[in-house]
């Protein structure tokens, strides 16, 4: 995860991960993860909305896809943490902003494995830095 | 192209203090939407 920062940062990309769970919930998350970006907390999904990240049906949470990531999750001994009670159909997305707010790149999830590459998100991003650098 | 109003956009550090987003930036933000916390 720390190189994928570090490639990150040396595209001029910021990376800020948000969350529906209470500020109080993230700081347990954080001391058993040790993300290496900021956490932010959407308690009341406001920003979630204005994503248009909407809720999953029962079949895609429940998803082959679903089960092959948490089959490999058991198989890596990665325990699932309990953080109380949570809603498991929310989706979840990845969107890169320039700081007018144009939404450069979006991706919602359709099920809980669905997450574009590390290697995508350099590859779109490498794109528009040539992109603007080719502009007069 | 979607564009958001980004000084809109509502968060909360850890601590339960709002943030504002336009603070985070390098040259672009990338946000990461999370599932609920497993």
């Amino acid at each position: 995860m720390s190189s994928v920062k570090e490639a990150l940062t040396a595209r001029g990309v910021s990376v800020v991960v948000v969350s529906f769970g209470e500020p109080a919930k993230l700081i347990q998350y954080q001391e058993y993860h040790q993300w290496p970006f900021t956490i932010l907390a959407d308690p009341q999904r406001a920003v979630y909305e204005m994503f248009s990240l909407k809720r999953l049906s029962w079949l895609r949470v429940f998803s082959p896809a679903t089960l092959k990531l948490y089959l490999k999750l058991l198989r890596e001994n990665k325990k699932r943490q309990d953080y109380g009670k949570e809603d498991i159909y929310q989706a979840g997305g990845d969107f890169l902003l320039d700081r007018d707010g144009h939404v450069l790149f979006a991706h919602r999830s359709q099920d809980p494995a669905d997450r574009p590459p590390a290697k995508k998100l350099l590859e779109v991003i490498d794109r528009l830095t040539a992109r603007s650098s080719a502009q007069p | 192209m979607e564009q958001v109003p980004l000084r809109r956009l509502r968060l909360l550090n850890l601590k339960g203090e709002p943030v504002e987003l336009h603070n985070c930036f390098q040259v672009y933000l990338l946000l990461i939407f999370l599932r609920h916390l497993a």
